[in-house]
This record gives structure tokens, sequence and C-alpha cells, in this order.
């Protein structure tokens, strides 16, 4: 559907070479996702732009959840909205060093809900066609192989995708309270 | 459901099913009110109508049927019995089965449908034979009646079925029909209807004695239809005005089943030298009940004119136009008492954002109106006239307000915070800060009014559920042998939306009870000296910022002694404990106590009466039981006006502030070491005169790292949750405010012991404590 739009787009603006240089990846194929890239330790990991609400800078005021795992590092207020912020760095249990002051906080929405993931920065927006999508389980990745849909190859680099729907799953929500119990 | 034209359409037909069983429930008490039947068949050919155009063809042939039926009703050709009524309100059921069907896909209630149908079939074969219809007499009359029905029928149904504009011509018609059709229809009613034009006129010092018209005039609104007219044409100019004074005089129509004995005897309280309270039979017949009318110029009122023989001709001519005609600005407050008084309950469960109407649209027609004789349209039609014509309104999805009341919550937070900007500014620049200050008050103002009028937005009267239970009681009182009479009072009463939809559930438990377990079978009742018809009072009222919701019974009572017994042998309570009179009540919504039928048996009451507190108190609202034997039981349910804003504490553990709701909050104080015991297993208690409170130390419930580790340093909050009492050891308190309550699952998941959370002055998140379950 974006990529409809994006004909629409070129058929009305008068665009540099350089952006129909970028463009033509999209033209040229009618089936295929936009992503938003960004970085997390060593790796680059990508989830669908549809998903993403807005990019915000590490917020001042964050409140922690009582009986919450370490990884939901609290709720802040959005505009009104109380959104919490998962630590992905900590959910993939990752080595954490000095981090928070300078990571980027994505907001998606998952099942009409809005909440932030920590990333240490994002980098890019690519379009990847579908047949760029390798949908393997077995990938040498420090992350939980449940939380990835696959990896994506562009021209000079690999993106792993995030199952940001079954990370965000109420099922999945709903064992942060069982591992609350654990402890 | 993605289909707009879809949605509208359940939306609607949801409303007029509404209208469509009041007109029922009410036509089962007056079958041969002419005008209910009209409105109940014009109710069934809009769902019909509306089946039609969204494709819902099976929907509206169902509505096809009982159209008919109605059409016959109204021709005469049926007399609506309570057996009609039943089926009819079978019918409802039937849309309603329909309206889910479309909602959420699935099959309609196939087997309802059918036997609705059948039902219809044998009532409608029955009804064709004379000796279906209930009394020998009504059949007798009843052949006329259609011959009279068939003699005119076509003018008068093809006019109503017109759809609007020829109202006038219409009514004169279908009048005329009527009488004729009344008369033959029902002259076994001992209640036939009389028309009594009233004239009251007062002493000037009335209200000097203590007196009010308005005691009068609420008295007759008992009686039956009361219209009133004021006169103004008394009124002095403004300056020589004294507003003890009665300059207004009040001509008024009343309607009555009662006997004028009943008039004279509310009247002679008021008639003495001085006022002039009289009444006389009205000369026109009292053609349709809801037909009062009457009116007056206001040109010609205010040249004042008291001959009241000319004043009720015109009377006669006007009402058409209803009270409301009258601007506003000559209105006395006593007239708009009174019209208060005549006012229905508004009944319209969808949030609406009305505006009030635009006096330009009104005024030209009061000041119109033809003085040629009009014949007056029934007043049913005349109000929903003006109820168009008076409100506009448009619908809205609550979610839209929802985020209305976001936004604008945000915009009060960020006000707060410009108002520490201002303070900063004024600390450097003195009069930058004064400029930035005056602006930023006079925004406060604005900023305050705007979230006052969103949460008036979301209020909606809570009468729609009133009115809902009228239903559940005529049911119960069909199946059982038991008389029972439902009276609503103060159905305008508003609450907010969210609150009113989710009280149905408690109320209809309540109103069951007392049908149930309250009120006894008339012949227990006339044994008790009691009325044979038992009667249920349901009644909402407004105070101080809570709406208040009462069920009343004058059944059988609760005998405290019983409840005391039977929580003794559950061994809730020790039979040497002293329990006042309230605490015994309280008993009653333990859980586990009301579960075994032999305490039910005993105590009369109490099915599930901890899931109505349970769900009352979701509501943030509280409920007491208060009953005398023999005399009745009253519930008393006090709940907030809106759901979305409590009163809150803010307290700190260790940095982070956390919210308690106020409600919840009994004292707070900084124990001495004295009054803290340890006990082994029981944990931690603090003496409070006396009493033995256990404590929770919330920093450790929250596994937060306090300022303080001993309570004689910091505070304790003594909470209270049902019966239970609980003291949480906290730092400090922060601040007491109201606080915007936002849910935690709309983004997040329910985390125990958590209730929502709110954000403060300065922007943070803090977390509202469920005190329910730090109590427990």
């Amino acid at each position: 559907m974006e990529n409809n739009q994006s004909k629409n787009y070129l058929g009305s603006v008068n665009l540099s070479d350089e952006d129909m240089e970028d463009m033509s990846l999209e033209v040229s194929y009618s089936e295929g996702t936009r992503l938003i890239t960004f970085i997390l330790g060593e790796e680059k990991y990508g989830l669908n732009i549809l998903k993403v609400r807005e990019l915000i800078s590490f917020p001042e005021g964050l409140t922690r959840i009582p009986g919450m795992p370490d990884y939901i590092i609290g709720m802040f207020n959005l505009r009104g909205l109380v959104i919490p912020v998962m630590d992905l760095r900590e959910k993939f249990k990752m080595s954490g060093e000095e981090r928070h002051e300078f990571s980027v906080i994505i907001i998606v929405e998952v099942e009409n809900k809005n909440i932030g993931l920590t990333v240490d920065s994002v980098s890019d927006v690519i379009f990847v066609k579908e047949e760029d999508i390798q949908e393997t389980t077995e990938l040498a990745v420090n992350v939980d192989t449940k939380f990835i849909k696959g990896v994506a190859k562009t021209k000079d680099e690999m993106v792993i995708l995030l199952d940001i729907d079954y990370l965000l799953s109420k099922a999945e929500f709903d064992t942060l309270l069982e591992e609350d119990i654990e402890e | 459901m993605d289909n707009p034209a879809l949605e509208e359409f359940v939306e609607e037909v949801e409303e007029i099913i509404e209208d469509l069983e009041e007109g029922v429930l009410e036509l089962e008490v007056q079958p041969k009110k002419r005008s209910l039947i009209d409105r109940i068949f014009r109710d069934m050919h809009t769902i019909k109508g509306g089946a039609g155009m969204v494709m819902e063809t099976e929907l509206a042939e169902y509505a096809h049927h009982f159209e008919n039926l109605l059409d016959k009703a109204r021709n005469g050709e049926i007399v609506c019995s309570p057996e009609m009524a039943s089926l009819l309100l079978s019918s409802i059921d039937g849309f309603r089965s329909f309206l889910d069907k479309i909602r959420e896909g699935g099959e309609v209630n196939q087997e309802l449908i059918d036997q609705t149908l059948v039902q219809l079939k044998e009532f409608e074969s029955n009804a064709g034979k004379p000796s279906a219809t209930p009394t020998a007499e009504k059949t007798e009359e009843k052949k006329p009646v259609a011959v009279v029905a068939k003699a005119e029928p076509t003018p008068d149904k093809k006019i109503v079925e017109e759809k609007s504009p020829p109202q006038e011509e219409k009514t004169a018609e279908s009048e005329k029909t009527e009488e004729q059709v009344e008369v033959q229809w029902d002259d076994e009613d001992e209640g036939e209807e009389t028309a009594y034009l009233l004239h009251l006129k007062f002493d000037t010092e009335m209200l000097r004695k203590g007196s009010d018209p308005i005691l009068l005039l609420k008295d007759l609104k008992e009686l039956g239809d009361l219209d009133i007219i004021a006169h103004l044409g008394k009124l002095p100019e403004l300056k020589n005005l004294d507003p003890e004074d009665i300059h207004l005089w009040w001509s008024a129509k009343l309607v009555t089943t009662r006997p004028a004995e009943e008039i004279e005897n509310i009247m002679i309280f008021f008639q003495d030298e001085k006022n002039e309270v009289k009444f006389e039979l009205a000369e026109t017949p009292p053609d349709d009940p809801g037909l009062a009318s009457f009116g007056i110029y206001e040109d010609q009122e205010n040249k004042g004119h008291d001959n009241i023989q000319v004043d009720q001709e015109e009377v006669a001519e006007k009402l058409a136009e209803k009270q409301a005609t009258v601007p506003d600005a000559e209105v006395k407050p006593e007239q708009i008492v009174a019209e208060k008084v005549v006012e229905k309950i508004t009944e319209d469960p969808a949030i609406e954002i009305a505006e009030e109407a635009v006096s330009t649209e009104e005024e030209p027609k009061a000041a119109v109106t033809p003085a040629p004789p009009k014949k007056t349209p029934p007043k049913d039609e005349a109000k929903k006239d003006t109820g168009i014509k008076a409100t506009q309104s448009i619908r809205v999805t609550i979610d839209k307000l929802d985020k209305l009341q976001n936004l604008v919550g945000e915009t009060v937070i960020n006000q707060a915070r410009l108002h520490r900007l201002s303070d900063r500014i004024m600390e450097m620049d003195a009069n930058l800060g004064e400029m930035l200050l005056q602006f930023v008050e006079d925004n406060e103002k604005s900023v305050y009014e705007l979230q006052d009028q969103i949460l008036q937005v979301r209020m909606i009267p809570v009468g729609s559920i009133l009115n809902n239970m009228k239903r559940t009681v005529r049911d119960y009182a069909t199946r059982s042998k038991k008389k029972i009479k439902l009276e609503i009072e103060g159905g305008d009463t508003e609450l907010d939306k969210t609150v009113t939809e989710q009280l149905q559930g408690p109320l209809v438990h309540l109103v069951r009870n007392s049908m149930d377990h309250g009120i006894e079978d008339s012949e227990t009742r006339v044994k008790n000296g009691k009325d044979p018809t038992g009667t249920i009072s349901l009644k909402a009222s407004q105070q101080e910022g809570y709406v208040i919701v009462e069920i009343e019974d004058d059944g059988k009572g609760i005998d405290p002694k019983a409840i005391f017994d039977s929580a003794v042998s559950k061994g809730f309570i020790n039979d040497t404990d002293e329990l006042t009179e309230d605490e015994i009540y309280k008993l009653l919504f333990l859980p586990g106590f009301t579960t075994t039928s032999e305490v039910t048996d005993v105590s009369g009451r109490g099915v599930g009466m901890d899931t109505v507190k349970r769900d009352i108190e979701a509501l943030l609202g509280t409920i007491e039981i208060k009953s005398e034997l023999n005399k009745g039981t009253s519930t008393k349910l006090k709940l907030p006006l809106t759901l979305a804003i409590i009163e809150g504490m803010m307290i700190d553990v260790g940095n982070q502030v956390f919210t308690i709701p106020l409600l919840s909050v009994n004292e707070s104080l900084r124990p001495v070491p004295t009054q803290i015991k340890k006990i082994k297993n029981k944990g931690e208690l603090v003496e409070i005169r006396g009493e033995y409170i256990p404590m929770l130390r919330l920093h450790e419930r929250l596994n937060i790292k306090p300022k303080y580790k001993e309570p004689t340093e910091g505070l304790v909050v003594v909470v209270q949750h049902a019966n239970h009492k609980q003291c949480l050891f906290v730092d400090e308190i922060v601040d007491q405010g109201p606080v915007v309550i936002k849910s935690m699952e709309d983004n997040f998941i329910q985390v125990p012991g958590i209730a929502g959370a709110t954000i403060l002055g300065d922007g943070k998140v803090s977390f509202i404590l469920d005190i329910a379950s730090l109590v427990n």
C-alpha cells in the first residue's frame, strides 16, 4: 500500500536525481515493507514503520512500576497518555553499559496500546522487498529467537526484524505478572 | 460492523426500542390512550422503514407483522389487553436479538422470533372472535366499535401515515374518530378522565406569610396531567418590583381521573378571603388526556386584562405551542419551577451535546402564532416537536470524548507548569513576571472552565436506566402473584455515562431483591394492614458533588436479629459481640454471608449483595442499607459524578509519589514507639485510641528504599476498605487534591496493587494505590 502511495507521490512531484535513486527501489517492486532501523548493542534491528507512532528522547521523569521486572523501566506522561517503557537491552539480556541518557525511545502502537522501547540509536528508514526477507528462526543473534520474525538483507547490510506484535502481545505481557509471582 | 449506515441504524433502533418499551408499559395501564397507540405504531413503523433501508429484510418483515397488529388497534379493531402488551414486549426482545445479530454477527434467536410470531398469530385470530376478549361487556362493545372505525378509517389512517407536516388537520380528524371510538371503547372504565380549568390568584402578601403557591401546584400535579400558564400582566416595572410580593397568577388545566372532591380538598388550604382559588369543569370534553391546551399571548398579556373567560379561550387555542414559548426574560422564577414540575424525565441514553434552543428560532414562532382557531395536536406530538427544535444535538462516540478529555487534562497540567514558570520569571524580572502571571491567571480560568465543560458533556440523565426498571418490575409482577408499583423520581439527575451504564447491573439486582424478598404477596400485605400493592421507589438526586440513588420498598424489611444470629452461626462474629444496627446491616455485604439459603430465608434478602457492593465500589461509590421490620428496606447508593476525577492524597515513599483515593483515608498520624506492637505471625499493629490496626510497610510491599525506616520517623496513614482498616507506613504526605484517573490497561496491563495512574502537577506519573488489595 505504501508503495502505491509513493507512486502517486512520484507522479505529482519533481524529485531530484538523488531522490529518484532512493526511490527507485520502491517504484520497481510492488510488494514490500518500509522499516525503521535502529541499533541495539552491535546489531541493527528493524521494525515496520507503520507500527511506529513517534520517536522521542529519553523522558525526564520516569516512574517505576512496583512489582514489574527490570526491563519495564517505568511509565511516563506523553501529552496526557500514560505510557510504559520497555528497555530492549534489558529485555534481551544484552550486556548493558551507560545508556539511558543517550538512548532514544521509539513509541510503537500494538493492539491499540502505545508502548515505548528504548534503543541505542535510530539509524534509518529503509524499504525492503518481500523476497529479501528471510524467515529464518535459526540465527546467530543475541536475542531470543521467538521475538525475531526474520532477517532482511539490503544492499550492504543485514537487519534483524523484530516481531513486535509478539513482543508486546497480551500473552507476553501477562507473563510479567507471573514473573512477579515467582519473585 | 464496519458499515456506518448500519451502525447508525442500530443506534437509532436501540433508542426507538426504549421508547417503544416505555410506550407499551404505559399502554398496559392506559389501554385506551390513543396517543400511546399512535406513538407505538410510529416507533414500529420507523423500525420497519429503517430496516428496509439497510437491507435487513428479516427485521423489516418482523416489524411489519407487529405494525399490522398496531394498525388494527389504532382502528379500534382490537382493544389493547395485557396479552397484547406482553406480546409487544416480547417483540421488543425479538428486536433486541436482531440488533445483537447485526452488531456482533452470528444468528438471531430464531426460536424467540418464531415463538413471538406464533403468539402474534394466535392473538390476532383470537382477537377477531368475541370469545377471546376478557370481559363480556367489552365484547359487546367491540362490534360497534369496529363498525365505527370502518365507517371512516380512510381519512384517519391516510393522514396519520403521511409523515409529518399537516399535523393540525390530522389531529382534528383523528380526534374526531377517536372520540367516537373512545366513547364506545371502554365505558366500564371507572377512571374516566375529566378536565378542569383552574383559576389561581393569590394574596400578594402570601409569601411573607410562609405559604407558597408552588406547594399547591405540586399537589395538583399529583392528581393528573397539569398544564399551567402564568399570567404576567400584573408584573410591575422592575424598579417597583418587590421580590417578596406575588405578582403572578395562574391558569391551569387539569385532566384527571380523580373525583372533584380531591381537587377541592387540596384547594381548601388555600382558599381564604384574599386568595382567589377556584376550579370549574372545562366546557370542552377532556379530549385525549394529553390534550390540555391553552395559552396567552405576550402582548395581550402585557395589557393586563383580567377577563378570565377570554384567557381561557386563548388558552385553548394556544398550548399547541407548549409552555416553552414564553421568552425567558419574562419568566418569573416561580413559573420556571412550575414548568420543571410538569417536565418529564429526559430519556435519551446516548450522550448528546445539546445546544440550548436558539432563541431567535423559538421567539418568532411564539409571536406569529395565529389567533384563528387551530386545533391542538396531541400533547405528545407537541412535545416531540418542541423537543426537536429546542435542542440541537449531535451524536459523538465516547472515544472522541475520551481523547478530548485527555487533551484537556494535559492542558490543565501544563497550566500548572506555566504557573511555576511565571513564579521563576517573577524572581528574575518583576515586571515581566507580573505580565506573565496576569496572562497565566486569565488562561487558568478558561482551562478550568474547559475541564468542567468537558465533564458536563459526558453526563447523561440516570432516568434512562431507572426507566429500564419498569420492564423488570412489570415482568416480575406478571410472573409472581405480587402486585408491585414502581415509582421513579429525579430521573433527570445527571451522571457520567460510564457510571450510569455500570450502575444498571447493581440496580437490577437491588430492585429484584426488593421484589423477591422485600415485597410480600397481596394477602400478607392486607393482613398486615398495608396497601395490597407494594411500592418500590427509585429516587435519584444530587448532593454535595455526589449522586444519591435510593432504592426503597415498603415490604417486610430485614430483622437485624436474624442477621446477627446467622452471622454468629456462620462464624463471622461471636455472639458476645455488640454491634450497632448499622454494623449489623453491613454484615449483609460480607462475601459468603449471603450464599447460604438459610440466611436468605431468614434475612429475606441479600443474594449476592457482596457483588453489588463490589460493583458500586468499583464505581468509587458507597452503599448503605437501612431497614425497619414490616415497614420496608432502603438501600442508598452514593456515587461520584464522574469516574474520571477523584480526590487524592499524594504520599511519598522513597522519593516516589503515590496517590491514595481520599475516600479511603481515615486519618494520618506519626505514632509514638509505644503505639507499635509486634505480634508473632500477625506482623505489626498500631494502637490507635484503643484499637489495634495492622500496619503495612508500604516501601516493603512496593520494593522501594524508603527515607525513614521506622514509622515513628515517618507517618502512618490509616485507610479503610469495607470493614477493614489498615495502617500504611509512608515517608510523608506531599499534597492533596483532585487527580485525573488514567487506566493502566489503556497502554499496559492491570498491575496488582495499583488501581490506576495519574499525572501530577510536575508532569510526572503517579500510581494510584489499590486500597482494596492492600488491605486484604
